[in-house]
């Protein structure tokens, strides 16, 4: 048993993922919103593995101090800061917002995250493309949140995305992937990575996503408010691994009439 | 003077100061905290160097829970 586990971990080293020169051992990205208390945040992200965290830039509530803030939860730890633009609508605050992450001091990494549509949130691909732009000129590693669109990946790898991070479904849905062709496709053409991000609602979906050829999943609701976050966050991990192994292992073709385990040739009764 | 910090009029008792002394009136812990004033980011270096004035937007913002 434990031999086996040091061959898995050692065929998590020879497929490492690599994002802005970063290598990174867990390919699943968590992100901080959305759970019941600080003490089952931390308990999750301790569960899940994950090296890549996201947050949200916010103004500070001047009448509470420091009384809401999430890093002194996270210091002295060596993750990987994530920030977003969530709130921007134009690409002009999407640059606003990532230059405020930057001075944090803590990360040069930005995920881009242009919603014009507060009943979707779905990304605005033409701001989303000229803030990936402005922000590679400025030296970010840029990740951009976009559609499942592959022409729209392409553009934004060609316009110097880190990686990009398609949306299985709209934030927060738990929908899953509504159009793994797209994404089977976005997989094919890509030469960066490709992070499903978005609508993810269980395992199973972190499994299609990995099998589909992603490099990394990116899930936020899905844990923080299932009934039991830190196991879902032991669940994640699990299909993200269980789901690149698949992918790096080769599933069989579906076919439609049974194919019996064992041959006949040699059967006793006829 | 009057200032608008994070969207509100404040009115800043002193005839003079800089972000570091803003900082420190609302008793933030200066690491986690991010700075910009009148639209510009302002590095936390720079915080002592920053002279307050009348009129000044301010905005001090930080990292929250978000995907």
């Amino acid at each position: 048993m434990v031999e086996k586990d040091a061959a898995l971990e050692t065929l998590a080293e020879q497929d490492p993922l690599v994002i802005g020169g970063r290598r990174l051992s867990s390919r699943l990205f968590l992100g901080t919103g959305r759970f019941p208390n600080p003490l089952v945040q931390k308990q999750a992200v301790a569960a899940s593995g994950a090296e890549v965290l996201t947050f949200a830039i916010r103004r500070i509530d001047l009448e509470a101090a420091n009384d809401d803030a999430i890093l002194t939860h996270f210091e002295g730890g060596s993750w990987i800061y994530l920030p977003n633009t969530s709130g921007a609508r134009t690409a002009d605050e999407a640059v606003r917002i990532a230059r405020l992450a930057r001075a944090s001091g803590l990360s040069d990494w930005i995920k881009v995250e242009i919603s014009a549509d507060s009943k979707t949130l779905l990304p605005d691909p033409l701001e989303t493309l000229r803030a990936t732009e402005r922000l590679v000129k400025e030296g970010f590693v840029v990740l951009p949140y976009t559609s499942d669109d592959p022409i729209l990946c392409k553009r934004l790898e060609e316009a110097g995305a880190a990686a990009v991070m398609p949306g299985g479904s709209p934030i927060g849905t738990g929908l899953g992937i509504l159009n793994p062709y797209n994404l089977g496709l976005i997989v094919e053409e890509a030469k960066v990575p490709v992070i499903v991000d978005a609508g993810l609602g269980s395992a199973r979906d972190a499994a299609q996503a990995m099998e589909l050829g992603a490099s990394g999943v990116l899930v936020n609701t899905a844990v923080a408010r299932a009934r039991d976050p830190v196991r879902m966050a032991l669940a994640m991990r699990k299909a993200v691994e269980a789901g690149r192994l698949a992918w790096l292992a080769g599933r069989i073709p579906p076919r439609k009439y049974a194919s019996a385990s064992s041959g006949y040739e040699s059967l006793m009764i006829r | 003077m009057k200032l608008t910090v994070n969207g509100k009029a404040v009115e800043w008792p002193a005839e003079s100061g800089t972000l570091s002394d803003l900082v420190q009136h609302y008793r933030l812990r200066p690491n986690l905290v991010i700075a910009e004033v009148d639209g510009r980011v302002v590095r936390r270096e720079e915080w002592p160097n920053v002279a307050l004035a009348d009129g000044m937007t301010v905005e001090l913002v930080q990292f929250v829970g978000g995907g």
